[in-house]
Parts: structure tokens; C-alpha cells; sequence
């Protein structure tokens, strides 16, 4: 995966591009709705928390006001008297436990027991109220008689259910004050308190429930944290509600309050589901981006690459056009300019090559041209003139005319001049060898302005005479020329021993060592490869029955190949 | 990937491929995690921030795991009692008497459950294997007939049988007084009865009919099923609704069902049988394996100890089993029968059986 990524830089650049979008959204993102959802549940904690503080200390406040109800009914001179004198129906009594009751009334039930029975009670009807005295909230009262006893009690006969009880022991005498909280009197004081969303449970110090309301205050919670407080697990384990308690003091009673969560799930999901569409957007977009943005970096990159590629597979002209200023611009410039550099240069070698090779050619050609052989030559013919010789003053015309030629600027001539050149060498070999042999030369007139390298036919010759006719009486030199295709063909015939097949075999060996004797021979080859090419040149063959033929060929020009002459000019 | 020959620059070449795979699996990373605890964090704030005052643990030896097959009105002011005496927090699973045996015998309960506050002494003696044997140190204040033997369960109250009948729509005179008359024709199809596979109490009714007619229970079984004329109730409390509706005239229940109802002031008037009647304890039972012995041992002795049975006996109109506070001599028309407890428990299946085949008929 990462190789692939890094294998093109414009994956490396979608990557960045799209990491570079995504991280920063998400983790932002992500950041935010946790602050968020903190916040909000902070927010709506602490609203919870205001809340039930109001609520407990409404209870607390009841129950402060229950309290002192009880403590002036103990004080109560006409209640204490009829409890000493055990009165069963007293309207000075009631007149007097009215009035401590008055604030409390609406909230509760007041009984004043003398032992287990009820004497005086501000409820309705006529039932005789009866409690235990051996059992329940009496006996500890009478336990405790200075305190104020707060117990849930379970009446099963009639109302089957919790109510709360608040009891003191009054009158040594088995007196008791009992003031019954009923549900209906919690519902009262807690009226507007909550919310019909939230849930509020009274608890006693056992977690039996006294009151349940709300939504919320169903058995299935108050079973979930019952369950939690006897496992002794966190409180709102498997829950998922707020769950604020707070017992109410000197009543042993606990105040749960239940809220629902702060955010519901589904708003949390929506929000995540949002995010996670705009990941998805800004990966989307970052794509997009990334390949509009690689697609401008990349085009010069791509045509440089293959104006690069061109280049080395041989396109020597290759040239980016662009318009860019910036830094493509300038590799852009900055390669033009190479390969033209790179261009003269090759250039300059081929022609610096050229050069050499015309060199060399000077050089082998410079040594057929001894100037002064020439000048000498010169004055022997006049010498001989004067001495009346005229063999000698024949011969070294000759010998003149074959020098001059050699020295003349151009290193081409016509056909026509090079087998003047052959007459004149061939009248001194005549003489020289009294005659036994003579040169025929038999080239058609249209061949005659053909141009070719100078001094290339008289070696030959000179070879033919000299090792071919060595030694025969009537030798031939037949010089022909005749015109292949676009090549010209020149024949050196002799009828002398025939070339042998060593000879032969050294002449294809080009070896300059073993060829010195044979100077000529080769050099003319070699002319002849290095003016024309490789495909050029001399060839011998024995011929079939007596003698050998040369063969010369070359390309057929009425002109020499230009830059050749003009340098060969500079240089000679 | 060979991208930068300069050698100064050689760590931008190591530079370029790092930051790919470490930033995106940085990323995969944070984005796991952060998704992850997103869920975590609302918890975990919740429990946080609410707690305006911590609960303190309820210690292991202050609590009680207790099953129980009473109604409501009977064990929570007894349950609330005990949890002020003693300061133990109860626990309390309230359920029908079959239905909590059958998942103790079955182990449901596994380790956490201490005690079985009811049922009546032949079905407790019927699951003896599930309990443990308890001799209460109050003991020698109960009546000796009512001690289990063995000491396997210990009784709470004894509950008589008695009929009752619709005062609308029965007079005095008409009322059924004896168990014969519930083997005649007198009162065919208007006799209130809960199926016994059902109610406990049904069962003994026929035991204690058996008892009282003098005769065996597969003679009474035709007759009787040919009485009900094919109604049956669905269960205890069924019985009395039926009787209190009109529904039926008459109907054999238990007496402390019987003055309660009464005492709430419905129509009903209790009769006590002329050949007498049973009265067997209900009880409680250690449960084998009981997690919190010592509480449920506690529980027993405040059960029979002279408030609770007072209370019982004022307030839930049962009878108590100390020999101090027995009613039963005191009661007018009440005759106790002599009940074998454990022959019952034998016997249950096979009558239970007998009733249904002659039902289905």
C-alpha cells in the first residue's frame, strides 16, 4: 500500500491532500462534540442538581415544620392534661390540637395514642385507629422517648400501601403523637416541583420505596437501583438516566431524583452520522482538489519527461514550448537549451571527425607530393636540353607533368586529367623498360569529366608493371572504364604473371606493416574507402587466363563532395 | 525509491515515506478511539457529576436474600420491622409458593437466596431437600404439634379453614355448617373452589374434608368433583372474589382471608365446620447454601417472638403458634382436626393426579 502511494507523487499528493482535509475535520469535529456533549451534559447536571436541592429542601422544610408541630403539641398543656388524665373526648382537645396542626393539616394526619389506641386525630370517620405497641414505630418511641421517630409503615387492610409515620413518645404516660404522611400528602407538598419526564423516589433508609412519581419513577428503575445499592455496584449502573440522591436529613429518607439523559442517543448518532458525511464530503473534495492541482503540476513535469524520453531515443530536435514563467518555466528553458547545446556539440564531433579523416587523407596523399622532386626535375630538363639529350629531357618532362600533377591544390580531378597523368607515367615505364610492354587505355568520352581522387590510377599501374609484366616481353596494360548504375569502373589489366593468392590475401589484410613494399596499392584503397565508404575501393582478382585486373570503383560525380575540398584547400 | 541523491537531504528522503503510513494510521487510530470513547464519555460524565452525596456500601453480614409466597400485606410490615430491629436490608423476592420452590430446587437461586418465608409445612416439607434444618433458641415457646420434625422448617402462624358464604344471598340459617353437606347435592355448582394444582390451600381443604368426613380422599374425589358441577376457580384469591361477587354462594378458604374481607366490611360471614377443621402452620425455611446464615437464623427468631405474633395475630388476623398467645381455645365452634403434615406431603401427587382424570371426565 505505501509502496503504491509513493510510486507516484500525485498519489503522494491525493494522500496529503486528503489527510490533510480529514484530520484536521474529524479530529475538530470530533473534539467539538465531545466538548459539547460535556458541556451540555454539565449544563443540564447542574440544572438537575439546582432541581432536587429544591426538592429535598422542600421536604426538609416539611419535615422541620413537622417537627416543631410535634414539639408544641408536647407542650401543649390541654393535650398534656387529657393524656394524663386519659380524656377520651375533649373539645378544648381537639380545639388545641387543631391549632398546632393548623400548617400541617393538609399534609398529614395527626393521632395522639394513649398506649396503642388513638384518643384524638385530625382525620375524618370513625374508625378506631389501633398500633402495636410491642411492634413498629411506638415500641421505638417509647425505646427513644426523646426522639422523633420517622418510619415508612405498610398499612395492608385498607389502603395496601406506604405511608410514612412520625411519632414521639409525649407523656411518660404511654402518650404518643403520630403524624401520618400519606402518598397523596407527598404529591401535594411536591407539587411543580419536577417535571412529569423526570422521576422522584422516596426512599427509607432500607431502600423500601415510600413514594414513587414521574416517568421515570416506574418499579423498573427503582428495581434497577435497588438492585445496584444491594450489589453494591454503581449507582446507575445499567441505567441510562441521571440518578441524583440525597438523603433528607434527620429522617433517615433518601431523595432520588431521575432525569433523562442530556442528549438523547439519537441526537449524539445524528451528529456523528454529520461528521462522518462531511469526512466523507472533504475526502471527496481533497480528491477533486488533488487532481486538478496534480494535473497543473504534473503537465510540465510529463512533458518534460517525454521531451527527455524523445531525446534519448534519438530525436535530437526535441523542444518544449511553454509559456510558464515559474519554475517550469525555467527547467523548461533550461532543457531547450541543453539539447541544442548537446546538438552543436554531436555536430561538432561529426564535423571534427570529418576533418580527421580529410586529414589523413592529406597526409597519405602528401606523401605522393614532393615539391622538390619537381623543381629538381625541372633543371635537369633544361640541363639535358642543353646537352642535347633529348631521352633524358623526355623523361623528365614526363616526370614533371606526373609531379605537377600530384601537387596541384585540388585532391580530385577529372578522368580526363588522370589518365594524362597515366600517359606520362606510362612514356617513362616504356622507356625504362625498353619497350617491352605498352599501355592501352580505352575510357568512353562521357566518362571523361567524371571526377575522381588524384593519383589513384598510376599506382596501379605501376604495380602491374612491375610485379604483373615482370620479366614478360610483350606486356599489355589495358586501362578500361565503364559506367555501373551510379558508380564508375575502372579496369587495370595486364597480361603479365597473374596476382598471386597471397598477395591477394596480404592486400585484404590492410596490414601496414607487411605491406610496405605495396604502399601504393593500399593507400589507393584506402583513398578510395575514406572518400566514398567502406563499400569502395580496390579489388584484385587473377585473371582466368593470363594476367591480373584491378578494379577501382567509385561513385559516379561530376563535382567533389564539397566540404572535403574546401578544407583539403586550408590545409594544403 | 530512490528520489534525492543529495546526501544532506537524505533524511527528506526517509522524511517522505514516514509521515504517509504514521499520519494515516495516527489518524485510523485517533478516529477509533475518539468514535469508541464518544460512548464511554457520556457515562462516564454522568457518573461523575451526579453524585451529590455517596451512599455508603451495605455491608455483606447486614444483609437478607428472602423469598417469599406471602401477599404484600402480610410481609412488608413484618419485613420493615425486622429491618428497624435488626438494621438488616432485605432483599425480597415476592413470588407463588410453587414457583419459587421449583427455581430453589432448580438451583436458580444459586448462592443467593437465604430464606423461604411461606408456603404452607406440608409443601415446605415436600422440598425439605432444598432447606436447611434450624432450631429457633424460641423453640420451647411453640406449640409442640406445630415443630416440624428434623427441625426442617420453622412455622410462623396457623391458618384454620373455614367456609364463607354471601350474606345477600344466603341467610344464617341456610349457611353451610358441615363438610358433609359439601358431598350432597345441597350446594352443586354454587361451591367456590380453586383448582388444586393451582392453590395449595385447595389441597388441603380436601385433606382436611377427608379427615372430617372420615373418609378417604379417592371415595370423596367423585362426589366432590360431581358438587363443583365443573366450575373451578383459578386460585385462592379467585375463591373469595367469587363469593364476595355473587357469583357463587358459598366457597372454603382460609380464616384469615375470610376476616379481612370481612373486617373491610364486604358482604361475606365466616363459618367454622361442625366436624371441625384443620389448622396447618405456614412456615419459613433456611435455604440450602444460604450466603447470609446468621440474618436468616435472625429472621426466624423474630418470626415467632411475641411483637411479630401479637401483630399477626391483631393486625393480619392469623393465628399465632406460641403456646402464650394461642386463640384457638378462646375461639367459639372452632375444633381443631389432627392433621398429618407429612402424610399430605406424600399423598399430594397422586390425589393431584386422581383430581385432574376425574376433572377431564
Amino acid at each position: 500500500m505505501l509502496s503504491y502511494i509513493n510510486k507516484s507523487y500525485r498519489r503522494q499528493l491525493l494522500m496529503s491532500f486528503i489527510l490533510l482535509s480529514v484530520i484536521p475535520l474529524l479530529v475538530s469535529g470530533i473534539l467539538l462534540l465531545m466538548l459539547f456533549r460535556i458541556h451540555v451534559q454539565q449544563d443540564f447536571a447542574e440544572k438537575d442538581m439546582q432541581q432536587e436541592r429544591l426538592i429535598s429542601g422542600k421536604l426538609e422544610d416539611s419535615f422541620r415544620t413537622f417537627r416543631k408541630v410535634i414539639l408544641e403539641i408536647e407542650k401543649d398543656a390541654d393535650i398534656e392534661k387529657a393524656l394524663r388524665r386519659g380524656h377520651v373526648q375533649s373539645s378544648n382537645v381537639y380545639a388545641a390540637l387543631y391549632r398546632e396542626t393548623g400548617t400541617i393539616r393538609d399534609i398529614s394526619v395527626v393521632d395522639i395514642y394513649a398506649g396503642d389506641k388513638c384518643i384524638y386525630t385530625t382525620d375524618r370517620g370513625h374508625t378506631i385507629k389501633t398500633l402495636p405497641k410491642d411492634f413498629g414505630i411506638l415500641a421505638r418511641a417509647d425505646q427513644n422517648p426523646d426522639e422523633i421517630q420517622v418510619e415508612t409503615f405498610y398499612e395492608g387492610l385498607f389502603m395496601r400501601d406506604m405511608t410514612l409515620q412520625i411519632a414521639k413518645k409525649i407523656n411518660a404516660n404511654e402518650g404518643y403523637v403520630v403524624i401520618t404522611v400519606k402518598k397523596e400528602n407527598l404529591m401535594k407538598i411536591l407539587n411543580g416541583m419536577y417535571s412529569g419526564n423526570d422521576g422522584v423516589f422516596l426512599l427509607n433508609r432500607f431502600y423500601e420505596p415510600l413514594f414513587e412519581s414521574g416517568n421515570l419513577g416506574n418499579q423498573e428503575n427503582l428495581q434497577a437501583i435497588r438492585t445496584n445499592l444491594f450489589r453494591r455496584q454503581h449507582l446507575q449502573e445499567n441505567m441510562n438516566v441521571n440518578v441524583y440522591c440525597h438523603p433528607i436529613e434527620t429522617t433517615g429518607l433518601i431523595l432520588f431524583y431521575l432525569t433523562p439523559p442530556a442528549l438523547n442517543e439519537n441526537i449524539y448518532s445524528t451528529m456523528l452520522r454529520v461528521l462522518l458525511l462531511l469526512a466523507v464530503l472533504a475526502i471527496l473534495v481533497s480528491a477533486f482538489l488533488a487532481g486538478y492541482v496534480s494535473n497543473y503540476l504534473s503537465r510540465p513535469i510529463r512533458k518534460l519527461n517525454g521531451a527527455m524520453r524523445d531525446f534519448r531515443h534519438g530525436n535530437l530536435q526535441a523542444h518544449i514550448a511553454t509559456e510558464r514563467d515559474d519554475e517550469f518555466g525555467e527547467l523548461s528553458e533550461g532543457f531547450n537549451k541543453t539539447t541544442v547545446q548537446i546538438r552543436h556539440m554531436m555536430e561538432e564531433r561529426v564535423r571534427q571527425q570529418k576533418e580527421l579523416n580529410a586529414t589523413e587523407i592529406a597526409m597519405v596523399q602528401a606523401q605522393l607530393n614532393p615539391h622538390f622532386l619537381y623543381n629538381t626535375l625541372d633543371t635537369i630538363k633544361w640541363v639535358a636540353k642543353a646537352h642535347h639529350v633529348p631521352e633524358i629531357a623526355m623523361l623528365v618532362e614526363n616526370l614533371s607533368k606526373l609531379l605537377r600533377r600530384s601537387i596541384s591544390g585540388s585532391s580530385f580531378v577529372t578522368l580526363q586529367d588522370a589518365l594524362d597523368v597515366l600517359e606520362s607515367y606510362c612514356a617513362i615505364e616504356e622507356f625504362r623498360f625498353e619497350d617491352t610492354f605498352s599501355c592501352e587505355i580505352e575510357v568512353p568520352e562521357e566518362l571523361m569529366n567524371c571526377v575522381l581522387p588524384k593519383l589513384i590510377l598510376q599506382p596501379v599501374v605501376e604495380n602491374a608493371i612491375i610485379h604483373g609484366l615482370d620479366g614478360v616481353t610483350d606486356g599489355l596494360v589495358k586501362i578500361t572504364a565503364c559506367r555501373k548504375g551510379d558508380d564508375v569502373e575502372i579496369r587495370v589489366m595486364d597480361n603479365g604473371h597473374g596476382i598471386t593468392d597471397d598477395m591477394l590475401k596480404l592486400l585484404a589484410s590492410h596490414d601496414q606493416k607487411k605491406l610496405k613494399g605495396h604502399l601504393g596499392f593500399t593507400n589507393v584503397d584506402t583513398i578510395l574507402r575514406l572518400y566514398y565508404g567502406e563499400e569502395y575501393g580496390l579489388k584484385a582478382r587473377r585473371l582466368p587466363e593470363v594476367g591480373t585486373e584491378v578494379l577501382l570503383r567509385f561513385p559516379y560525380a561530376l563535382e567533389a563532395p564539397k566540404e572535403v575540398s574546401a578544407e583539403i584547400h586550408k590545409n594544403s | 525509491m530512490d528520489q534525492y541523491r543529495f546526501n544532506r537531504r537524505t533524511w527528506t528522503k526517509e522524511f517522505q515515506i514516514i509521515p504517509f503510513p504514521v499520519l494515516f494510521c495516527c489518524f485510523l487510530i485517533c478516529l477509533v478511539t475518539m468514535l469508541s470513547s464518544c460512548g464511554r464519555v457520556q457515562k462516564f460524565h454522568a457518573s461523575e457529576k451526579n453524585m451529590d452525596y455517596e451512599l455508603p456500601d451495605i455491608p455483606e453480614e447486614q444483609k437478607l436474600i428472602l423469598y417469599t409466597a406471602h401477599k404484600e400485606d402480610v410481609y412488608r410490615p413484618i419485613l420493615q420491622e425486622f429491618e428497624e430491629q435488626t438494621g438488616i436490608y432485605v432483599e425480597v423476592h415476592p413470588g407463588g409458593t410453587t414457583e419459587l420452590l421449583r427455581s430453589i430446587r432448580a438451583g436458580e437461586a444459586e448462592g443467593e437466596a437465604d430464606i423461604m418465608f411461606g408456603g404452607g409445612g406440608e409443601v415446605l416439607e415436600a422440598y425439605k431437600d432444598c432447606f436447611s434444618p434450624y432450631e429457633t433458641s424460641r423453640k420451647e415457646a411453640l406449640s409442640p404439634e406445630l415443630r416440624s420434625e428434623g427441625n426442617i422448617w420453622t412455622p410462623f402462624t396457623v391458618l384454620p379453614i373455614v367456609f364463607i358464604y354471601n350474606n345477600k344471598l344466603v341467610s344464617r340459617d341456610m349457611a353451610p355448617k358441615s363438610w358433609q353437606e359439601f358431598l350432597t347435592d345441597r350446594w352443586k355448582g354454587t361451591l367456590s373452589f380453586a383448582d388444586p394444582a393451582r392453590s395449595g390451600t385447595s389441597y388441603t381443604i380436601l385433606q382436611t374434608m377427608s379427615i372430617a368426613t372420615g373418609k378417604t380422599i379417592s371415595e370423596i374425589l367423585p362426589i366432590f368433583c360431581h358438587t363443583l358441577d365443573g366450575k373451578l376457580a383459578g386460585g385462592s384469591g379467585d375463591v373469595m372474589q367469587r363469593v364476595e361477587s355473587g357469583d357463587m354462594l358459598v366457597g372454603i378458604t382460609l380464616e384469615e382471608t375470610a376476616m379481612k374481607e370481612i373486617v373491610r366490611g364486604n358482604d361475606i360471614s365466616m363459618v367454622y365446620p361442625q366436624e371441625g377443621t384443620s389448622a396447618v402452620p405456614d412456615g419459613a425455611a433456611i435455604i440450602k447454601g444460604a450466603p447470609h446464615r446468621a440474618n436468616a437464623e435472625k429472621f426466624i427468631d423474630f418470626m415467632v417472638s411475641e411483637g411479630v405474633q401479637r401483630f399477626a395475630v391483631t393486625n393480619l388476623y392469623r393465628r399465632a403458634v406460641r403456646k402464650d398467645l394461642s386463640t384457638v381455645e378462646k375461639t367459639e365452634g372452632l375444633v381443631i382436626l389432627p392433621f398429618d403434615l407429612r402424610k399430605a406431603s406424600r399423598e399430594e401427587d397422586a390425589v393431584l393426579e386422581a383430581f385432574r382424570k376425574i376433572w377431564e371426565e
